[in-house]
């Protein structure tokens, strides 16, 4: 279902950039922070170096970069709760799910079909 | 509710195609562009590799793309079809979301 | 069909600013309305109207300009992405004592909340990227 009563959309982001060689991760972060300010129905999923993303002890300061998985924490501040990580790409990347930066739902392939045919915009950065 | 994936580089330096087809279900349209354009000859085998059924799923190239890189119509195996720029604008409505994997 | 469209690269670099453009023109040739292209990313320098490409190039810049002047499309260059990338309006360009601004006539500077906004009253978003 989509474009629910309320009048919101279903805006869903697949971050799927690692998050210091480029500026997509972080642009897409932003994208999605606008969004929920927006109070749509946030969805964000990481997948492919999208991941990345999620890996723990991230010290940053010392590229000169924000820490993106600091930022990352923010999410339920704005509530976003829909924050699904692609199990493939984690294993594929040699990242466990008990080991990452913030709670994230597992999902698969599947789930992600699932999700892009429930919204009404899908992102991709 | 249908999707259409576009796709612009080619899956021997990039993971695109491969997410895609990872995600993409019966009825949706992949259209090949810009550097995607290259995936016609391999595009087969990948799906076959990850275990995805093309057969449900409607492949395309964007002509001009296609031409462009040296390519015609003619060399195009029989599942994938071009389309134009008119064409490109009637999938995107055609289809309730539009994916872009760059 | 209402549609927005998104750029995220830089003329020139990629041929995503030309795919952008083309089906813009197409969708616009075939009656849609395009609610508004939102640039985004690297795709601010498109809205740059100091970019001069060599004499025998497409000038893409030029050619934003003038679809968007023609079909009175709304054209917004995100400031975040902009301002870093030194496309600045005349105000900005005063704010922060820089020596001259580049923000092409047709587009304005704002945030991403314009993109937001621009999703959620269109049938369709297409987005293209390098």
């Amino acid at each position: 279902m989509t474009s629910n009563a309320s009048g919101r959309k279903n805006l869903t982001f697949i971050s799927r950039r690692s998050p210091y060689g480029s500026g997509y991760a972080k642009a897409c972060l932003d994208m999605v922070l606008s969004a929920a300010v927006f109070d749509q129905h946030v969805t964000l999923v990481f997948m492919d170096d999208g991941v990345l993303q999620l890996q723990p002890n991230q010290q940053a300061g010392d590229i000169h970069a924000k820490d993106l998985s600091a930022a990352l924490a923010a999410l339920p501040l704005y509530d976003v709760d829909n924050v699904y990580a692609d199990r493939d790409s984690l294993t594929r990347r040699g990242m466990f799910s008990d080991q990452l930066a913030i709670e994230v739902r597992l999902c698969d392939a599947d789930k992600i079909a699932e999700i892009i045919r429930q919204s009404d915009v899908v992102f991709t950065l | 509710m249908t999707t259409l994936h576009t796709v612009n580089k080619h899956s021997l330096n990039s993971d695109l195609l491969t997410s895609c087809l990872r995600v993409a279900r019966g009825g949706d349209c992949i259209l090949l562009i810009e550097d995607g354009i290259y995936n016609v000859r391999t595009l087969e085998d990948l799906a076959a590799r990850q275990g995805c059924e093309l057969s449900g799923l409607q492949c395309c190239v964007l002509h001009d793309d296609l031409t462009a890189r040296g390519l015609a119509e003619k060399d195009l195996p029989d599942f994938i079809s071009a389309v134009d720029q008119a064409g490109f604008v009637a999938l995107a409505c055609a289809h309730r979301q539009s994916v872009h994997w760059f | 069909m209402k549609f927005t469209i998104v750029l995220y690269a830089a003329p020139y670099s990629s041929q995503a600013s030309l795919s952008a453009l083309r089906f813009a023109q197409a969708a616009l040739a075939q009656g849609h309305k395009i609610v508004r292209v939102f640039f985004f990313y690297d795709g601010v320098h498109n809205t740059s109207a100091f970019s001069v490409p060599a004499q025998d190039e497409y000038d893409l810049v030029q050619a934003w300009n003038a679809l968007i002047l023609v079909h009175e499309i709304d054209a917004v260059s995100c400031v975040s992405s902009a301002l870093k990338r030194g496309v600045l309006d005349a105000r900005e360009a005063v704010r922060y004592e820089r020596s001259g601004s580049n923000l092409l006539e047709s587009a304005v500077l704002s945030g991403l909340g314009q993109l937001v906004d621009a999703s959620l009253i269109s049938d369709r978003v297409v987005s293209f990227g390098a």
